[in-house]
C-alpha cells in the first residue's frame, strides 16, 4: 500500500539520479576536450631553420628541420628529421643530427628523441668525432648535452662505449662516460 | 707472450672523460687493462694519444698490478707498484714506487722496476741513485732427491 502512495516520488527520484549521473558524465568529455584543446597545434611549417648568433654577431648554432609544428599550451616546438650545428671559433663544428626532436618554449632545451648522431670532422690539432647515442638533453646556451641511454663514442680507430655520457662542446671539450665503460685501441 | 704487443688494446672502468684538446682519455674505478696476456688492475687509468695512437698509459692505484704471461707454459710474471707508466710502442711497462716483481719464484724489489714486455726481461734499478736500490730473493732450484 506505501509502495502505491510514494512510486510517484521514487519514480521522480531516480530520474532525478540518472540525468545529474549524465550531466557529470558529459562534463568530463568536455575537460577531456578541453584539455586537447588547450595544447593542440597553432602553427606549423615545412622546413623550419633557426640561426642563433653570438654578440660578435658569429653565427653560434643553426637549428634545420624538415617540418615542425608548434603547440599553444606548453609552446615547444615539435621537430622532424633536426639538424643542429653548434659552430665552434677554433675547431670543426658538431654536427648533431636525430629522428625527432622538442624545444623548449624559452628555445633553451632541446630534446632529442630515438637515435641520435653527433659528428665533429677533423681540423687543425683535433681528430674526427662520431658518438652514437639516443635521447639526449641538449642545453643549447651551455653548448652542453647529456643522455641516461647507451654512448658510443669513435676517434677512428679507437672505440669507446658506456651507459650516460656529457658532453661539453666548447673549450675545453670534454666528453664523459657514466657507467659501464669500455674501451678498444688499436696498436700498431 | 711476444704477439702481445700486436693485440688490441680494451679497457674496461666504471667511468671514463675524454679531453678533446689534450688528446687524453681519463678511466677511473676498477680498471681492468688487457692487450693479450698482458693484463693490468688500477684504480685509474690515463690514455695519452698523439694522432689517435697511445703514446703512453699511466696506471695508479693502492696498488697497480700487472700479470703477464711471458711464453706458452710458463709461469706468469706478476708487478704491482704505486704507479706504472706503459709504452705500447716500445713494449716498455716501468713500474715506479714501491715496485715488485715476481718471476718464476724470484722476487725484485725497488723504487724503479723496467718491464720488457715482449721478451719479458726485468730491469731494476737505476745506476744514477741510490735511492732506487734493488732487493732481490731467488730462490734455489730444487734439489733431485738421490
Amino acid at each position: 500500500m506505501i509502495l502505491q502512495r510514494y512510486r510517484l516520488y521514487i519514480f521522480l527520484l531516480i530520474l532525478a539520479l540518472v540525468s545529474w549521473w549524465w550531466v557529470d558524465l558529459s562534463e568530463k568529455d568536455d575537460v577531456g576536450v578541453t584539455v586537447a584543446m588547450k595544447n593542440s597545434p597553432d602553427y606549423f611549417s615545412n622546413g623550419y631553420r633557426k640561426t642563433e648568433m653570438s654578440d660578435a654577431g658569429i653565427p653560434h648554432s643553426d637549428l634545420l628541420a624538415d617540418g615542425m609544428i608548434h603547440y599553444s599550451g606548453d609552446g615547444a616546438t615539435h621537430l622532424q628529421n633536426p639538424v643542429m650545428t653548434l659552430y665552434n671559433n677554433s675547431v670543426s663544428p658538431w654536427v648533431i643530427r636525430s629522428e625527432s626532436g622538442i624545444l623548449s618554449r624559452n628555445g633553451e632545451d632541446l630534446l632529442l628523441n630515438g637515435k641520435v648522431h653527433i659528428n665533429r670532422e677533423s681540423g687543425e690539432g683535433v681528430k674526427p668525432l662520431t658518438i652514437n647515442t639516443s635521447e639526449l638533453r641538449v642545453k643549447l646556451p651551455d653548448n652542453y648535452a647529456e643522455t641516461d641511454e647507451w654512448a658510443e663514442i669513435i676517434s677512428p680507430p679507437n672505440r669507446t662505449t658506456g651507459v650516460g655520457m656529457e658532453v661539453t662542446f666548447v673549450e675545453p671539450i670534454h666528453l664523459k662516460l657514466l657507467a659501464k665503460v669500455k674501451g678498444r685501441y688499436e696498436v700498431n | 707472450l711476444e704477439s702481445d704487443s700486436e693485440q688490441p688494446i680494451y679497457i674496461d672502468s666504471n667511468t671514463a672523460t675524454y679531453d678533446d684538446k689534450a688528446q687524453t682519455s681519463v678511466y677511473t674505478g676498477n680498471v681492468v687493462t688487457i692487450q693479450g696476456s698482458l693484463r693490468v688492475d688500477s684504480d685509474k687509468l690515463v690514455v695519452y694519444l698523439k694522432q689517435g695512437e697511445i703514446s703512453k698509459m699511466v696506471a695508479t692505484g693502492e696498488k697497480a698490478k700487472f700479470e703477464q704471461l711471458p711464453g706458452e707454459g710458463q709461469e706468469k710474471i706478476k708487478g704491482e707498484a704505486l704507479i706504472g707508466e706503459y709504452y705500447p710502442n716500445k713494449n716498455l711497462l716501468i713500474l715506479k714506487k714501491e715496485a715488485v716483481v715476481w718471476q718464476a719464484g724470484n722476487k725484485s724489489a725497488s723504487d724503479l722496476i723496467r718491464y720488457d714486455s715482449k721478451n719479458a726481461l726485468i730491469k731494476a734499478g737505476e745506476k744514477s741513485s741510490d735511492s732506487k736500490r734493488v732487493h732481490s730473493v731467488f730462490m734455489p732450484k730444487e734439489k733431485k732427491t738421490q
